[in-house]
């Protein structure tokens, strides 16, 4: 095996960094559609990051069950309680967001009769019945959520470079990719 | 005696007449539908037109002599989302201050399969091109007609989505219409 007992498998870490790619390139993508006139760029934009949205709920799904089936490795024992607590409530969030994200984005392009397409692949079934003012409140909700990542995904890659820098405890080179051979 | 029976056979024999020619039908507003599938952004999505008006000149036994004709008002098109509805109405698609109204005109129609296809021609902003429609007609018990329609159109043919947007990637080209009536008699 190319990993040792203090670092995440190397399908986990595969999984971390993919849906992290992709959410960072989410967010400024976001921002460029939004900010077109209406266009079929427009249209090509919001097409694109649509699946990437589902393709990160996928992901995470698969993600999920493969930490179900291989448990992340243990903590450094120099972690303190409270340290513990606020980096699984952060990590339990950034799952949450993950899945929610893509749900509620699907949501809201189901109520404003914009059905999802998988890179057009295939249609995804509406989630719900158009509804103007409900896809408005979802839109507003996908817009909140999508803060509410930022926010955590920040306090996420500070606490990494705060763990590898600082308290210089191997938390974050378990996770990073071709790191395997070191112990 | 004698003039009630002469009375009762001319009767008879108008109803009979009646009953073969052509008459006016015209679809019951509450019952009748016409929507439309487009792709969009890779999927498919559908939207409806809530105002439009039609008359069959028609004898039901043969549909094939008939004469359709329809007359759609493109600013009531519903697509269920309002700020695709307004785009719609814009200059690059329906256009709808300069060309109100869309218009269908049966020109021929056969037996095809089960049902029947009309040759056609449809009007949209100020393009007119042949169409084909296929449609079946069902008499229901109480008399009236159920006719279901459906025929796929071009809309750059008719110059709906112009400029920017004869750009098929993101908002497709081929456009499904579908007309479902009850039509009922109605004078003229």
């Amino acid at each position: 095996m190319a990993q040792t007992d203090r670092q995440y498998t190397a399908p986990a870490r595969l999984f971390h960094w993919v849906i992290a790619g992709l959410i960072l390139y989410q967010i400024p993508l976001a921002y460029y559609m939004m900010a077109l006139p209406l266009s079929p760029d427009k249209f090509g934009s919001y097409a694109l990051h649509k699946s990437i949205g589902m393709t990160i709920f996928t992901v995470s799904a698969a993600r999920l069950a493969w930490r179900w089936l291989r448990p992340p490795p243990p903590l450094p024992v120099s972690l303190g309680t409270a340290t513990r607590r606020l980096g699984g409530l952060t990590h339990g969030l950034l799952y949450c967001l993950t899945f929610a994200l893509p749900l509620v984005g699907w949501l809201s392009s189901s109520a404003a009769n914009f059905p999802v397409s998988l890179f057009g692949w295939f249609t995804l079934p509406n989630l719900v019945a158009p509804d103007g003012a409900l896809h408005e409140r979802l839109e507003l909700a996908h817009r909140l959520l999508a803060y509410t990542l930022f926010g955590t995904f920040s306090l996420h890659a500070g606490a990494a470079f705060y763990h590898h820098f600082v308290l210089r405890d191997g938390v974050l080179r378990a996770m990073l990719p071709f790191t395997g051979k070191r112990s | 005696m004698r003039l009630l029976t002469i009375s009762l056979s001319i009767l008879a024999s108008l109803a009979c007449t009646t009953q073969a020619q052509a008459e006016l039908w015209a679809p019951v507003a509450a019952d009748s539908t016409l929507s439309f599938s487009a792709e969009q952004q890779g999927a498919a999505f559908e939207g409806l037109f809530n105002q439009f008006t039609a008359t069959f000149d028609m004898d039901p036994a043969d549909p094939t002599t008939a004469h359709i004709e329809a007359t759609i008002d493109m600013d009531s098109v519903d697509t269920l989302y309002d700020e695709r509805d307004e785009a719609l109405r814009e200059p690059e698609w329906f256009d709808v201050e300069r060309f109100p109204e869309g218009r269908f005109v049966s020109e021929r129609i056969q037996k095809a399969g089960s049902g029947y296809m009309a040759d056609a021609l449809l009007t949209l902003r100020d393009a007119t091109r042949p169409v084909a429609l296929s449609f079946t007609l069902e008499t229901l018990p109480d008399g009236r007609l159920r006719f279901e329609g459906q025929s796929i159109v071009s809309r750059l043919e008719f110059g709906v989505g112009n400029g920017q947007w004869t750009n098929t990637d993101w908002v497709g080209d081929s456009v499904t219409i579908k007309v479902s009536l009850l039509l009922e008699p109605t004078l003229p």
